[in-house]
């Protein structure tokens, strides 16, 4: 009677909830944690975050939520809501960082029973039940999971009494100081009254601040012997190494998505490799989903070839990770390196470099069918248009050309020079910007006195900090180009632009070199600099060249400097999401579809005809 | 046009959204009403609810933006509360998680002020 008792017990506290922490920057991981967030950086071609979520299925957890700061959306469309997995997953977007606690402490109401956390960046086969039975056993409140390591100094130290119990803890200490060789793995199992010991809307830290506050309060504080599978990934060569060490058999437990052609060669049934490449590859080699590998390249295992990879012929690739939607040049040779789209990473020197050839490396990603129909018949009808609109405007536009002589000296159009979809990058805490074709010249009629051009900065300065500079009552305009700009007219030679191709009808407004330079080099800030609003604003660069964007459409002149920043980089995002997104995103995704340009079409054509705004 | 229910509780204004679509439609006006709401609001901790909300565009995001903006002149915050995958989507996409809080839970977020 009593051991059925305790067995319900038993099974009723055996649910467990877990917390998967993915929100650092994975700054040691620089520059393949610029587009990748690190728990997303694949381990044999899944992400550690799936290996991780993996495991805590297999131990039967089933509500999981993970905390996201860095490229969150990359996370949230790989899981979603967890229902592909049969779990329920959920995230937490952190504003800043709130470290490790301060991020449970935050989202407190989640964790109404017993939970284990565990980091989203790692990889390990630990047996959560048994750590959990561990953990009902001691009847303990906190148990963190430990290992026994040869050299412990570059990790947390634990030291415990004859019954494991926790006494102390060491951050990276010297060898000689070293009070024990266990070392913390980052995974724990806590009960929620832990909680109330984390104070709120602070940013705290489990190991440095919450554990030895455990210690001092004397909460039952065990640890939890296991010699799984742990393995850390801090910088380059830890992350390579473990790729290479499952491919080389080193880690057990794992298996490949992809079909063992031979010993030790695993292809994607969709990827596609030439057979002699095929036939003399030396394993261990993994190819990933749609990859395509050309004839006479050398695989030397081990290799790891990502999700729509593309290799030219008679590449080399020598014990290396190529990442996924890379694109290999011809003869390139590849040898001990992580690869991404731009980055060569060399990991016995340590030492990277940014490839801007496209002839070398480059983004690859497999565009779909429906995208290719898309893409074809908004350029006709671009072209189109652009064709029969300047056909129908050549008389108006000859009437406006010699009112614009009449009215003020000076040629007729006023031809800027604006930045063609400039590339950028950030390194540190700096911004680069990699001009890679020459700046769009743009033709629009000319509104200005001849020397407003030279006026500009000093004008700017005295009206308003940022750019997007609209000033009314502007003296640098003339009289009829006072008309032109109320009525958009002088926008329209810009059709000359889009018939070139320099641009589509839909797309984002480019903006002059100065003010993109501004935009860039001081950002978009409120007056006391409390809504930083730069990341947002900077997304516009990413977009696509057009004359009729969200905001030309929505209101024009009448907006902010920042609802136009949330126009612009809204509709850079909206262009730019990939097939795999579209589906998750409804309504979104209708913009990039044929009928979604010609609704943002008739939009803006409508409000310029109502002149909104301009007025 | 009503465009939220409120409520108020422990000193903390609950916005309820009550637009499937917020859009350019009833972007200006919501604007007009937010940006009042917030002015004559004795208490300026505000969340914002978005569980009806199945879409927003940028004209919407633009608005709240603005009235972010003006609560924080005032000391005050807007908390976003309830978004639905999509609109989840947009707010991590377009990077404005890093100026608006935003939970999953009301417990959590009024336990935020």
């Amino acid at each position: 009677m009593i051991i059925l008792q305790l067995k319900r017990e038993l099974n009723k506290s055996n649910t467990l909830k877990a917390m998967i922490l993915a929100a650092g920057m994975g700054s040691r991981l620089m520059p393949l944690t610029l587009t990748i967030p690190k728990p997303m950086l694949p381990i044999v071609n899944k992400p550690s975050l799936e290996h991780i979520v993996e495991l805590c299925k297999r131990h039967g957890i089933k509500d999981i939520k993970i905390n996201l700061y860095h490229l969150p959306e990359q996370v949230d469309h790989f899981f979603r809501d967890g229902k592909d997995f049969g779990l329920n997953i959920s995230y937490s977007i952190e504003k800043k960082l709130w470290g490790t606690a301060g991020g449970i402490k935050r989202i407190a109401s989640f964790f109404d029973e017993t939970f284990v956390v565990l980091m989203g960046d790692g990889l390990t086969n630990i047996d959560l039940t048994k750590m959990l039975e561990y953990h009902r056993a001691n009847k303990s409140k906190a148990t963190i999971a430990v290992k026994y390591v040869d050299d412990p100094t570059q990790y947390g130290v634990v030291v415990v009494d004859g019954n494991n119990a926790i006494k102390s803890f060491q951050e990276k200490p010297k060898r000689e100081e070293a009070l024990s060789n266990l070392i913390n793995l980052g995974i724990y199992i806590l009960e929620p009254e832990i909680l109330d010991l984390i104070p709120p809307k602070t940013e705290y830290d489990f190991g440095k601040e919450l554990f030895p506050l455990l210690l001092e309060k004397g909460f039952p504080f065990f640890a939890y012997h296991t010699d799984a599978e742990w393995d850390d990934i801090g910088g380059l060569k830890d992350y390579w190494r473990v790729n290479m060490d499952v491919m080389n058999g080193k880690v057990p437990g794992y298996s490949f998505d992809a079909k063992e052609i031979r010993p030790g060669i695993f292809v994607h049934p969709t990827a596609k490799v030439d057979k002699k490449t095929l036939e003399r590859a030396i394993g261990p080699v993994l190819i990933g989903k749609n990859s395509d590998i050309s004839e006479s390249v050398d695989l030397i295992g081990p290799v790891i070839i990502g999700d729509e990879v593309s290799i030219e012929k008679k590449a080399t690739i020598d014990s290396s990770i190529i990442l996924s939607n890379t694109w290999v040049g011809p003869g390139v040779e590849i040898k001990e390196s992580v690869v991404n789209k731009n980055y060569h990473l060399s990991v016995p020197n340590n030492y990277g470099v940014f490839i801007d050839d496209p002839k070398i490396l480059k983004t690859h990603r497999i565009i779909s069918v429906n995208e290719r129909i898309n893409q074809f018949m908004i350029n006709v009808t671009d072209r189109i248009v652009a064709a029969l609109m300047l056909l129908f405007l050549s008389i108006p536009f000859t009437i406006i050309a010699i009112l614009i002589k009449l009215d003020s000296p000076g040629p007729i159009f006023y031809v800027s020079k604006r930045l063609r979809s400039p590339k950028i990058d950030k390194q540190g805490k700096h911004w680069y910007v990699y001009l890679k074709e020459q700046a769009v010249k743009y033709y629009v009629f000319r509104t200005m006195y001849t020397d407003a051009d030279k006026r500009v900065k000093d004008l700017k300065n005295k009206y308003e900090g940022g750019p997007f500079v609209k000033i009314e009552n502007d003296p640098r305009i003339t009289k009829i180009g006072n008309f032109l700009r109320k009525t958009s007219i002088d926008e329209l030679p810009l059709f000359i632009n889009v018939l070139k191709g320099d641009m589509s009808f839909v797309g984002i407004w480019a903006l002059p070199t100065y003010e993109a330079e501004s935009l860039l080099t001081s950002g978009l800030k409120s007056e006391g600099g409390e809504i930083d609003l730069s990341e947002m604003a900077h997304l516009r660069f990413e977009g696509k060249l057009g004359i009729a964007g969200f905001w030309q459409a929505r209101g024009r002149s009448a907006l902010t400097a920042e609802e136009r920043a949330i126009h612009d980089s809204m509709q850079s995002v909206l262009t730019n999401l990939d097939s795999k997104q579209l589906d998750y995103l409804g309504e979104y995704a209708e913009f990039q579809t044929y009928k979604g340009y010609l609704k943002m079409l008739w939009e803006t054509f409508a409000a310029v005809i109502k002149r909104t705004g301009a007025e | 046009m009503n465009y939220y229910d409120l409520t108020e509780e422990n000193g903390v204004v609950l916005v309820d959204l009550l637009q499937k679509r917020a859009t350019m439609e009833v972007s200006k006006e919501f604007k007009e009403a937010f940006l009042n709401l917030i002015e004559t609001s004795p208490s300026k901790n505000f969340i914002l609810d978005f569980g009806k909300v199945e879409f927003v565009d940028s004209s919407f995001l633009g608005a709240i933006v603005s009235g972010l903006k003006k609560i924080t002149a005032l000391k005050g915050d807007i908390k976003i509360l309830g978004l639905q995958p999509p609109v989840r989507a947009m707010f991590e996409l377009t990077r404005l998680y890093k100026v608006f809080e935003i939970f999953e839970n009301k417990n959590d977020a009024i336990a935020s002020y």
